[in-house]
């Protein structure tokens, strides 16, 4: 038995001031048709207990939809809206559910940088990284610092950015619609020298959806989830190299071969917290020399990113996987997929633990 | 017509921290300074205070106006640095002015615009007859965690106004609105020696939100459009913030620099925007038309229309000038500067 992507919506990221989880999995669920027809829900949120204080947010958020089916919430650092299409369609596969809503929802913005930053950071491994000091941008400057060791160009990490906000500038749920120039790096402000703030993700508050089946819908468009897979890389302190990401890239070759994809036909969302990783993905894969030339892969990243779409950490790969359903079913940001599959890659922290989903129209 | 604005006078003082050096000493980017639009901020002496700093600025009011403190009968203190926690500061300025006893006065508290309310409570009070001249006196000695962003812009100053009858005024209050919320962008606990901000939910949801809302209802009650002013100042906690407000509204940046001292001075919080207003005040010619609009976290915004009649000149010879006090300047540095606002702990006495 299969498992299908039948539908989904999306809220746009943003810095939602007026409006708490409850409302944007309210508003999301609206959006979508068939998103309330389900036997199953899972959750995915990677920091209510920290944000908003709740326990069991899948069960308050099954209450607050009305909906008395069994619900489960799925948390895994960053790529938590990929385990929870992960579970759901092992539920419908496994028969435990006919359609499983799969709802990504988080609510970062209620508290001042320092402490969003803060939580953010708890994706690395407390004792060992984040007592002492280690945080998520000072492993993305490390990266970066490695590669450009390897003669990568700092105008190589810009280029993503620069690209990630035009592609964004046409997508109505993104965070940061605007685009940005090879100057407005110099202005940028130093996370973690050589990193900045353009090098970095936006966080923002967001929900999203998907219903996952076990059959495809005959009155709608529908794509099948045909490949789940993730692993887990050594820590980052533990690596010879920080920029080295094992898991991600080992995951996304098997994919392209098993599957004989090349990514400048296919659509693809990669995790790109910060622009060193997606660049030392692509070098690994072959898609990049120094030139970091990117305009070959149409249909990467068509969404902005992590970068310019935003990052509502634990509804971050629902957001992903509805973007990829959207290339392949209909458009998105004026683009479909000229090819019948699609990639979503998430990872946790810098390739803690890296998830991949293929879905076939 | 509302009522008039019959004399006003400032207070800033003469220290200035430069930005840069602020940057340094906390480990900020350098161009930090230049994306918040501040060049330096006035820092008060160790021996001024909000009450100090008002008092004068109300005594060159009062001058200004032409009148003496006997015919004062309210005096409004808008402040959110007073000296004692329980005790008004407007009595202690209205006695060494000599307002007559007969008065009403009080302090009052709305972060930043609680002197904005005063001007609207004195022109309610000229209107209704209860007072021929109010005296609000907007001062502050701003706090800020040291280190934190606010430290690169809280300082200290003071305006006042003095309100009376249009007739008598150099310039005078056509209409006003105010537009008020509970929303929390900015506060200070209890017993915690500085405020604590929300970031970027001060901007957008705050002070953009509260101050376009007063100017939208203030231009539809009155039936004016941006255009019909010649210079607009809004309430000023940085020096970008007042430029976006007036891109917003399609008002020039010609007609808003004239008024925006923050970038000198740094924002003096109840003072801020009533700075901008004495500044062009000062400038401006009879028969111009000035937009104001105060902010005060919490979060409420009061937009005035004032126009300049042409008894202005001879009121403007009658005080020092803002521009006078902002060019007066002695550099100290960041010790020094900690020494006057009382940032070090020491054992003082036994």
């Amino acid at each position: 038995m299969g498992a299908y992507i039948v539908g989904g919506a999306v809220a746009k990221v943003d810095r939602h001031f007026d409006r708490g989880y409850r409302d944007l999995a309210y508003e999301v669920t609206k959006e979508c048709s068939g998103c309330l027809d389900v036997d199953y829900i899972v959750v995915s949120s990677a920091l209510p207990e920290l944000t908003a204080h709740q326990v069991d947010l899948g069960t308050h958020i099954a209450q607050w939809l009305g909906r008395r089916v069994p619900v489960i919430r799925v948390e895994s650092g960053e790529t938590s809206g990929l385990a929870a299409v992960d579970l759901a369609a092992s539920l419908v596969a496994s028969g435990r559910g006919r359609k499983v809503l799969v709802l990504g929802v988080e609510k970062v913005t209620d508290y001042p940088t320092y402490t969003a930053n803060y939580f953010y950071s708890l994706m690395l491994d407390y004792e060992f990284e984040v007592l002492r000091g280690v945080s998520p941008p000072a492993y993305a400057a490390l990266a970066m610092k490695e590669l450009m060791k390897d003669g990568v160009r700092r105008e190589c990490f810009s280029s993503w950015a620069v690209r990630m906000h035009e592609n964004a500038a046409s997508i109505p749920h993104a965070m940061l619609r605007f685009k940005i120039s090879y100057d407005s790096f110099k202005d940028s402000q130093v996370l973690a020298e050589p990193l900045t703030l353009h090098d970095s993700f936006a966080l923002g508050d967001g929900a999203a959806a998907v219903v996952v089946s076990n059959s495809p819908d005959p009155k709608a468009s529908s794509v099948e989830i045909l490949f789940s897979a993730a692993e887990v890389e050594l820590p980052a302190y533990s690596r010879e190299r920080i920029s080295d990401l094992n898991a991600s890239s080992k995951l996304l070759k098997l994919s392209l071969e098993r599957y004989g994809l090349d990514l400048r036909r296919v659509a693809v969302e990669l995790h790109d917290s910060y622009t060193p990783y997606p660049i030392a993905i692509l070098r690994s894969l072959g898609y990049l020399d120094s030139e970091c030339d990117l305009s070959e892969l149409e249909y990467l990243n068509v969404s902005g990113g992590l970068k310019a779409r935003g990052h509502p950490i634990g509804a971050t790969g629902i957001y992903q996987v509805y973007e990829v359903f959207k290339l392949l079913t209909d458009k998105l940001g004026g683009k479909t997929s000229p090819s019948d599959y699609g990639l979503v890659h998430s990872m946790s922290g810098p390739d803690n633990v890296s998830r991949v989903l293929i879905l076939r129209r | 017509m509302e009522a008039g604005i019959r004399g006003w006078g400032a207070y800033i003082p003469r220290f200035r921290i430069s930005a840069t050096e602020i940057a340094t000493l906390w480990g900020y980017d350098a161009k930090l300074p230049k994306a918040l639009g501040v060049v330096e901020k006035a820092v008060a002496e160790e021996d001024e205070d909000a009450v100090t700093m008002g008092w004068y600025a109300a005594r060159v009011a009062i001058r200004r106006a032409g009148i003496s403190g006997e015919d004062v009968d309210a005096v409004f203190f808008g402040t959110e640095s007073k000296p004692y926690a329980v005790k008004p500061s407007a009595t202690i300025v209205a006695d060494a002015l000599g307002v007559k006893r007969r008065k009403l006065s009080t302090d009052l508290e709305f972060a930043c615009r609680a002197a904005g309310e005063g001007i609207r409570i004195s022109i309610g009070l000229v209107k209704g007859g209860l007072a021929q001249n109010a005296l609000v006196i907007g001062s502050d000695t701003a706090q800020a965690n040291p280190g934190d962003l606010l430290d690169f812009t809280a300082s200290s100053g003071a305006a006042a106004f003095v309100i009376g009858s249009p007739s008598k005024s150099p310039a005078v209050i056509e209409a006003s609105v105010t537009y008020v919320t509970d929303t929390p962008d900015f506060w200070r606990r209890d017993r915690s020696p500085y405020p604590e901000h929300g970031e970027i939910f001060t901007g957008e949801p705050a002070y953009f939100h509260h101050i376009l809302s007063a100017v939208k209802l203030l231009l539809d009650e009155a039936g004016l459009k941006p255009s019909d002013f010649d210079y607009a100042v809004f309430h000023q906690p940085n020096g970008k913030f007042p430029l976006q407000v007036a891109r917003t509204l399609g008002i020039p940046q010609e007609k808003v620099l004239p008024g925006l001292v923050t970038p000198y001075i740094g924002n003096t919080y109840n003072a801020s925007a009533l700075l901008g207003l004495a500044k062009i005040l000062e400038e401006a010619k009879p028969g111009n038309r000035i937009l104001v609009a105060t902010f005060g976290s919490g979060a409420g915004s009061d937009a005035f229309s004032v126009v300049v009649k042409d008894s202005i000149y001879e009121a403007v010879s009658r005080g020092p000038k803002v521009s006078d006090m902002i060019n007066s300047r002695v550099p100290i540095t960041y010790s020094t500067y900690a020494k006057f606002r009382g940032l070090y702990l020491r054992n003082i006495g036994g």
